[in-house]
């Protein structure tokens, strides 16, 4: 069976889903986005890749390019292109009834300091799009949120003129990554970390966490409602609204999650892959 | 397979099945990323993008 591994740079993850894909007796045709064009409506070999690009830019634009020669990719450039916009993918969220962090939009200091006003402080102020947690700031104060926007509006990038601030949810020094894999959710670690952002790239540290049956169905609808059919859902633990989701990652990296849990979890992802290509 | 760190000039080990922008953590603390121009293997230092990650 034929499936392509689709990325940009190979980390340790590339590796292990490239090994796991081999092990089941995959071809697998590598599609290196630094050295290989595609021309729109070109065919693969395969009828279906993983997309494993780092850079969203990239991964979206592959992803439409492939999708336009009758590849199906996972995951789809719809499912990338909401959860890669993180105002979008909460959208979607709360359309289906799923709880997350109170939200607003605002497009000028003005309304960022109204929406500040309705949320109360401290509060988290984000962009549209982002990763590892870069740019997601926490304002505690008017004068500090008052800078914040400044900066933003200074950067030049008009995407920065968009401001997402959120209420700053008070969290039992973790968050949760849960991981969706077709209809299954197998593995979650917990990102433990004495600082308020808890991302593993930010020096959170990765523990075993346990699945009930209220979080694998919270993150089985949050991959859902953004399309994902294979995705890693950061989910906080709010005092008295329970599980709230904060963001669906659509090309998670896990390293973190195989070290401390020892699930084989690029095997599960090759097994769900291969499953696909069969259809 | 082999090829020479651009960061210390020392040699590092690739496996014979290296892949196309494989990142290749060297001993002088460096992440590195392989270059494959034809027949030639190479490495440059990894460089980080803005919208990398999740």
């Amino acid at each position: 069976m034929n499936v392509a591994l689709v990325y940009d740079v190979a980390r340790w993850e590339e590796r292990a889903l490239l090994e796991a894909l081999k092990a089941r007796g995959a071809e697998v045709e590598i599609v290196h986005l630094e050295t290989r064009p595609f021309k729109l409506g070109e065919r693969l070999g395969a009828p279906v890749a993983l997309q494993r690009s780092l850079s969203h830019s990239a991964a979206l634009a592959s992803t439409i390019a492939l999708e336009a020669g009758g590849v199906a990719v996972i995951n789809s450039s719809r499912a990338i292109a909401t959860a890669h916009n993180k105002l979008w993918a909460l959208a979607e969220l709360l359309r289906r009834g799923i709880k997350v962090p109170e939200t607003f939009v605002a497009h000028s200091e003005r309304s960022a300091m109204a929406a500040a006003r309705s949320l109360g402080l401290p509060l988290v102020i984000k962009p549209l799009d982002g990763s590892w947690g870069r740019l997601v700031s926490l304002a505690k104060e008017e004068e500090t949120l008052r800078a914040l926007v400044e900066h933003r509006e200074l950067m030049g990038d008009p995407r920065m003129k968009v401001h997402i601030l959120q209420e700053f949810v008070e969290k039992p020094g973790r968050d949760i990554r849960v991981f969706v894999v077709g209809e299954e959710v197998p593995v979650a670690i917990y990102r433990v970390s004495e600082h308020w952002i808890t991302n593993t790239s930010r020096g959170g540290r990765a523990v075993p966490a346990p699945i009930d049956p209220e979080l694998a169905e919270t993150a089985l609808k949050a991959a859902q409602a953004v399309g994902a059919e294979i995705a890693g859902i950061d989910v906080f633990e709010h005092r008295e609204r329970g599980y709230l989701v904060n963001e669906v990652n659509v090309v998670p990296d896990f390293r973190n999650t195989v070290v401390v849990t020892g699930y084989d979890l690029p095997g599960k992802m090759a097994d769900y892959v291969l499953r696909r290509a069969k259809r | 397979m082999k090829a020479k760190c651009p960061v210390c000039g020392r040699e590092v080990l690739l496996p014979q099945d290296v892949l196309p922008g494989e990142v290749v953590d060297h001993d002088c603390g460096v992440s590195l990323e392989v270059v494959i121009d034809g027949s030639k293997v190479l490495l440059k230092p990894l460089e980080i993008g803005e919208d990398w990650g999740e």
